[in-house]
């Protein structure tokens, strides 16, 4: 059994520089993002996730999930080291315990932020790309 | 590549080892990295239950996690403190400058209008993100870290920062066999079921470390000699003296039970006897494992065999019969009488021949020394000339006891693990 890396796909022709930098533009942009998407789902549900059930919700949203399930992990237990969430550990019927995170007073003050934040950013950029920056 | 979870789990702890992640690091992400592909297993993953094979399935959970070195690369390159800190803080003086930021837990939304879009609020996670990829650390706010509400879990949590448990291999979850469902629709919620207890996952890895001991010292000296000071080699001493008290228990409760109730087994009554025998065996593999684990230096599980939920009391006994495990353990269980009391022999009298030869000497200043046997009374003395080779005799009898034990130990480890846990 061969595990295929999944690296983006790219057409036939496309240089090594270039792919490389997809994916260290990737990689650099996923950062924040991530963090994002992660406690924007948390502080809109209802009831404390695992990390499982967190990967499976996000997959649903749009295209999917433009990163490895397996790098949210590392995240969440970054938010929850800043205090945005707390988890605790509960067993489980199919396996090894369970982390439930769930979102903090902070971690929703902070989530609010973050969104404005991001608009600000999200239309910089499109302006950008757009070529309406120099206008 | 992985085949199982283990294998998987296995090759995590590699990857994140030869990166240099530190053992706290490790113990989370080995965790992390079990909870997913277990849920993802239990719930048939990407390919959809019932149509693929174990392996198909588990390829598809590894697929969607990532390979062991894209997680051991995201375990690595997320600063655990650093960046969420530096956001917190500034989120955290943004609202007190604010003031009127106060938002109501489910909608976050109002916040993104109450929120000052131009006012420092806006700015400062931008600053506090910069900082970070600058790579300064920022120091937590005290208030930051006393205002984190703390949930009563069911298991310690360690406050952020604080350095854990050292390194510990991670325990083998139980493996499902392959094609195995559960029923749509069933809940994996929390809640204690099963008769499960909430593990205590940090002292189990803690008691468990010790693979990831620092490089020792060779020399042929420390191979011959250095078995004295392996602690594990000690826990290998008392698991044979234990041996032939688990070992008796265990033997007499599987043959007597079985035995009673394959007597029965016409009558009505032996059927209900068998069902708790099972019940029992199962119950000790779990508790053998777990001494295995403590004083034989081997990894076993953590939690006893979870049956499939959602299963009735006779479809749980059929599960139970047709479970090879049921019948290795039983089979393990019939054998640890005779490897107990051989265990327990070696351990005795190696140790009493070593002991015994060394001290030769002390005893030799003390009187007579007869014994009789068989009818007939011997007289013995230790010549000056012997008192050199007996204690020399003694030492090597002493340091090759030790590595007998030793390999007696590494032995059963291995042993218990292919008839207790490990069955295809």
């Amino acid at each position: 059994m061969i595990l295929t890396p999944s690296t983006p796909e790219f057409e036939e022709g496309t240089s090594e520089v270039v792919s490389a930098s997809v994916r260290k533009f990737q990689k650099e942009l996923s950062s924040g993002i991530v963090s994002l998407a992660l406690l924007a789902l948390l502080a809109h549900a209802e009831e404390p996730l695992y990390g499982y059930q967190i990967a499976k919700e996000l997959e649903g949203f749009g295209g999917g999930l433009p990163v490895k399930q397996g790098t949210l992990y590392p995240v969440l237990r970054s938010l929850e080291a800043g205090g945005l969430l707390v988890s605790e550990v509960e067993p489980s019927v199919s396996g090894p315990p369970r982390r439930y995170y769930r979102v903090t007073d902070e971690g929703r003050q902070a989530i609010g932020l973050w969104q404005a934040s991001w608009m600000k950013t999200r239309e910089f950029v499109d302006a950008v790309l757009e070529g309406h920056c120099g206008k | 590549m992985a085949n199982d979870i283990e294998t998987y789990l296995r090759e995590l702890q590699a990857a994140l080892a030869s990166a240099g992640a530190d053992p706290a690091l490790m113990q989370d992400a080995l965790f992390d990295a079990e909870e997913y592909l277990q849920a993802a297993m239990a719930v048939g993953g990407k390919a959809g239950r019932g149509t693929a094979t174990y392996e198909a399935r588990l390829t598809a959970a590894v697929q969607g996690y990532g390979t062991p070195e894209e997680v051991a690369g995201a375990y690595l390159g997320t600063p655990v403190s650093s960046a969420p800190l530096a956001l917190a803080e500034a989120v955290h003086q943004a609202a007190a400058g604010a003031g009127a930021v106060t938002v109501p837990p489910p909608a976050y939304e109002t916040a993104l209008v109450t929120a000052p879009a131009e006012a420092s609020a806006g700015v400062e996670p931008a600053t506090a993100a910069e900082a970070t990829m600058a790579g300064e650390a920022t120091a937590v706010p005290a208030s930051t870290v006393a205002a984190e509400p703390s949930i009563s879990g069911a298991a310690p949590r360690v406050p952020p920062g604080v350095p854990e448990m050292p390194a510990a291999p991670y325990p083998p979850g139980q493996q499902y066999p392959p094609g195995q469902q559960y029923p749509p629709g069933t809940q994996y919620g929390p809640g204690p079921q099963y008769g499960q207890v909430p593990v205590g996952v940090a002292t189990g890895m803690a008691a468990a470390a010790g693979t990831t001991a620092p490089a020792k010292p060779t020399s042929i000296w420390y191979d011959i000699f250095g078995v004295f000071a392996d602690g594990w080699v000690w826990k290998s001493f008392v698991y044979m003296l234990l041996s032939l008290v688990t070992g008796t228990v265990y033997f007499t409760i599987v043959v007597t039970g079985i035995s009673t109730a394959g007597g029965m087994i016409v009558l009505i009554i032996g059927i209900p006897l068998l069902v708790a025998v099972l019940g029992l065996v199962r119950a000790m593999a779990f508790f053998e494992g777990r001494v295995v684990e403590a004083l034989l230096d081997t990894r076993m599980p953590r939690r006893p065999r979870s049956d499939p939920p959602g299963m009735g009391f006779f479809e749980r006994i059929l599960f139970w019969l047709k479970d090879g495990r049921t019948w290795a353990s039983m089979v393990y269980m019939v054998l640890m009488l005779p490897l107990g009391t051989i265990y327990f022999t070696i351990a005795v009298t190696g140790i009493a021949t070593g002991i015994g030869l060394i001290t030769a000497p002390i005893w030799g200043w003390f009187g007579d020394h007869t014994f009789i046997f068989e009818g007939v009374t011997y007289d013995w003395w230790l010549p000056a000339w012997g008192i050199p080779l007996a204690v020399i005799g003694g030492v090597i009898v002493l340091v090759a006891w030790m590595h007998i034990v030793k390999w007696i130990g590494r032995g059963h480890a291995a042993f218990a693990k292919a008839m207790l846990v490990r069955l295809p």
